[in-house]
């Protein structure tokens, strides 16, 4: 599967500056998706592709840390690189606790914008790896029937094929059986792949001592 | 018996005596003819002789109508029959010499029981001398009330804040008006006190005038540059002559000057601040009449002078004080003020960086290139814009009254406070009259004003809600006025404690002078206007301030 190429998004109401940026980003070769404040951003679509964002701190309406936060409690939180025309520290502290790849004030060098933003995209490319790996794996897991899905459970916590049986009421080979399903439902190529899957999956075994 | 004879004999002699002799005319009337005459009476109305004069009838001793514009013949007829009624009667009368002049007679007409008919016995005597005495008076009453009058009025000049040169030009005419021939001057002593400076002149020769401004004070210069010297009057009669004026002949000559006589005008305390000098275009030395000119003249010009000097220190300490208002103003805007600066020198350096690396590459490609370099430019510029818009507010200046639109004042401010308000997290709102008759007033004040009422909204809501921080700014046309209004919707004010807020060092804010109000409020005040606070319906603050409005329209 072939990746989409990067983009990177400037919020800036500043003009010049974002036509600056453009320029700049497409140096390194890379497209520019601007817009002129936090609303006009958060109208827009979310991008499918991997992405950084370069935001200006101090813009008229939502501030660039407003756009941070709610950022940060969406589905898709982006990297995102500040510029300002005139920071302190504690919006530097602020930004950079809530995740930020860097903090720069105007005017800059260019080439640590660019490393910022290249390590803001690397980022993001590894986090829409774990979430399209997350996505799969959840996917096969879906797959599973609820019997399995109890195997599953039972296996990755360390339980043994007949304590599984005696846990869920069966025989020892119906769970083998199970057990091979869930195995190759998954694609696990072992028991710690499983054990692996199991904890991005966040799936916890429910002990329940009878079954219908 | 004889003896009776005798007394009646020096009796009708002396009644003899008595009317020839008489300084005032007598004639005797009878039925409308003259019967008798004194030689007083014949001089008087310089006829030939006593024949001539009684051959006259009454008609021709007065001229056809009388000052009060009734004619001799009736007036004549009333006279006499008061005169018949009562037994005499005395009134002024206008009479008319053989000679066909006329003079004032106050007549004092008797009737005299004579043969059962009654005849008139006519004293005349001559009150051209008093009459004359009495307009004299009265025209020395009305020039000196007319001289009061003018004083008073270059008096008001001056509680009016006309100009001091305007007040001295009065002051100057006024006096000329006192004495034919006499041309007056005021000059002033340089605030160095070495200098002279003109005052006002207005008819003495130009050339004059301009050579003497700016020419030094000292023992033997002129007489006025001697007078404030010395601090004396100087007295010159002839300026051809007096060795005062060796350096200064040929300027007398050529202005037609001969005599000068000069005296310092004082302060109050003694200082010299000036002389009061009186020319004249022929040798001549004062007669006494002029020293009460002089009095008033010096008097006068010190008071407008120092006047005019107070009102100078307190223009200046103001406008010294209403810089260190806006530089102070600057210092709250100070992290605003940098980050509009770096926006443009942050796309700057970017781009020139950009053209540095594009340029090491072998094919550069310079259409890219020449519109970064634009860009670089245009930034350029608006830095520029930025900085000189701020400077324009630092720099000592001393204000101007221009015609201005307050609306164009107002964007300008807004531009100035929109990155406080941003940070801030006020949103502001600009409601602006368009085609607003202009305003007299200085724009760097102005805007200092409206400045200083967009900080203290924005500073006003600090604990407000941040979603509700507005601050609107308002220009309307009302009534012959220009308003401005800032409203906030911060804490408000107590309407009762409204007007504390104008008071010198009355502050809210931990760091602030308290100076702003009652500095915006003095600047609207020298320009005619009101500042006041009012509480907002909506919470908050208003603070508007009116301006009279100019008869100019603006765009």
């Amino acid at each position: 599967m072939t990746e989409k190429p990067p983009v990177v998004i400037v919020v800036d109401d500043d003009d010049s500056f974002r036509n600056f940026l453009s320029r700049l980003v497409s140096t390194i070769g890379l497209k520019t998706v601007p817009f002129d404040s936090a609303e006009a951003f958060l109208a827009a679509p979310p991008p499918d592709c991997p992405a950084c964002l370069v935001l200006d701190v101090q813009m008229p309406g939502l501030s660039g840390l407003d756009l941070q936060r709610q950022l940060a409690r969406g589905s898709r939180p982006l990297p995102i690189v500040f510029t300002t025309g005139h920071g302190d520290i504690p919006m530097t502290v602020e930004a950079m606790k809530a995740g930020a790849v860097g903090f720069f004030s105007k005017p800059f060098r260019n080439q640590d914008m660019i490393d910022a933003i290249k390590e803001g995209i690397a980022r993001d490319r590894e986090m829409r790896k774990q979430v399209e790996e997350l996505a799969e794996i959840q996917a096969r897991y879906d797959s599973l029937t609820s019997r399995e899905r109890e195997v599953f459970a039972l296996v990755t916590e360390g339980s043994l094929n007949k304590q599984i049986a005696h846990q869920l009421g069966t025989s020892e080979r119906t769970v083998k059986a199970h057990r091979a399903q869930v195995v190759q439902k998954m694609k696990a190529d072992s028991v710690a792949d499983l054990v692996r899957m199991a904890d991005r999956l966040k799936i916890r075994p429910q002990i329940s001592q009878k079954s219908a | 018996m004889i003896g009776a004879n005798k007394q009646q004999a020096l009796s009708e002699l002396a009644l003899r005596l008595v009317f020839e002799r008489s300084p005032d005319a007598i004639l005797l009337l009878d039925d409308g003819v003259f019967i008798d005459c004194n030689q007083a009476a014949v001089e008087m109305l310089c006829a030939a002789g006593k024949d001539e004069l009684l051959s006259l009838s009454p008609s021709d001793l007065s001229p056809t109508i009388q000052p009060d514009g009734t004619s001799s013949a009736s007036k004549a007829q009333q006279m006499i029959a008061t005169a018949l009624e009562r037994g005499s009667h005395r009134f002024e009368w206008l009479a008319k010499r053989r000679n066909g002049s006329e003079f004032p007679v106050e007549v004092l007409l008797s009737a005299i029981p004579f043969q059962e008919r009654q005849i008139l016995y006519v004293v005349w005597r001559d009150i051209s001398r008093r009459k004359e005495a009495e307009r004299e008076l009265l025209k020395s009453r009305e020039a000196d009330d007319a001289f009061r009058a003018g004083q008073g009025r270059v008096l008001e000049m001056i509680a009016r804040g006309a100009t001091l040169s305007d007040v001295l030009a009065s002051l100057v005419t006024l006096i000329e008006a006192q004495s034919e021939g006499m041309i007056c001057s005021v000059l002033q002593l340089s605030e160095d006190g070495k200098h002279i400076r003109h005052g006002a002149a207005p008819n003495l020769p130009e050339i004059y005038v301009q050579a003497v401004n700016g020419a030094p004070i000292g023992p033997k210069n002129g007489s006025c540059g001697t007078a404030m010297y010395r601090g004396q009057p100087v007295i010159v009669t002839d300026m051809l002559t007096d060795p005062l004026w060796e350096d200064y002949r040929e300027l007398a000559k050529l202005s037609g000057l001969r005599a000068c006589w000069s005296t310092p005008i004082f302060t109050g305390q003694g200082k010299v601040l000036g002389s009061f000098a009186m020319y004249y275009r022929q040798p001549q030395a004062p007669t006494g009449s002029e020293a009460r000119l002089t009095e008033v003249a010096t008097h006068i010009a010190g008071i407008a002078i120092e006047h005019e000097r107070a009102q100078n220190e307190l223009q200046h300490t103001r406008s010294e004080l209403a810089h260190v208002a806006r530089v102070t103003t600057m210092g709250e805007l100070a992290a605003s003020i940098a980050h509009e600066v770096n926006q443009p020198l942050g796309a700057i350096v970017g781009n020139a960086d950009i053209c540095r690396s594009w340029l090491q590459e072998k094919d550069v490609d310079l259409k890219q290139v020449a519109e970064a370099l634009e860009d670089i430019s245009n930034d350029g510029h608006r830095a520029s814009q930025i900085i000189s818009r701020i400077r324009s507010l630092v720099k000592k200046h001393v204000p101007e009254k221009a015609p201005l639109n307050l609306s164009d004042v107002a964007r300008e401010v807004i531009g100035l406070v929109g990155h406080e308000a941003q940070r801030k997290q006020v949103i502001i709102h600009s409601q602006l009259g368009e085609s607003m008759p202009a305003v007299e007033a200085d724009r760097v004040q102005l805007q200092q004003v409206l400045l200083n009422l967009c900080m203290n909204g924005i500073e006003a809501m600090h604990e407000t809600d941040a979603n509700q921080r507005q601050l609107t700014v308002q220009t309307v046309v009302s009534n012959g006025s220009v308003l401005a209004a800032v409203s906030d919707r911060g804490m408000g004010i107590e309407l009762a404690k409204a007007e504390q807020l104008f008071k010198p060092f009355h502050t809210t804010k931990a760091n602030g002078m308290g100076m702003g109000l009652a500095i915006s409020r003095s600047i609207i005040e020298s320009f005619g206007g009101k500042l006041w606070a009012e509480s907002n319906a909506g919470g908050g603050a208003i603070f508007s301030f009116s301006l009279p409005a100019g008869s100019q329209e603006t765009q």
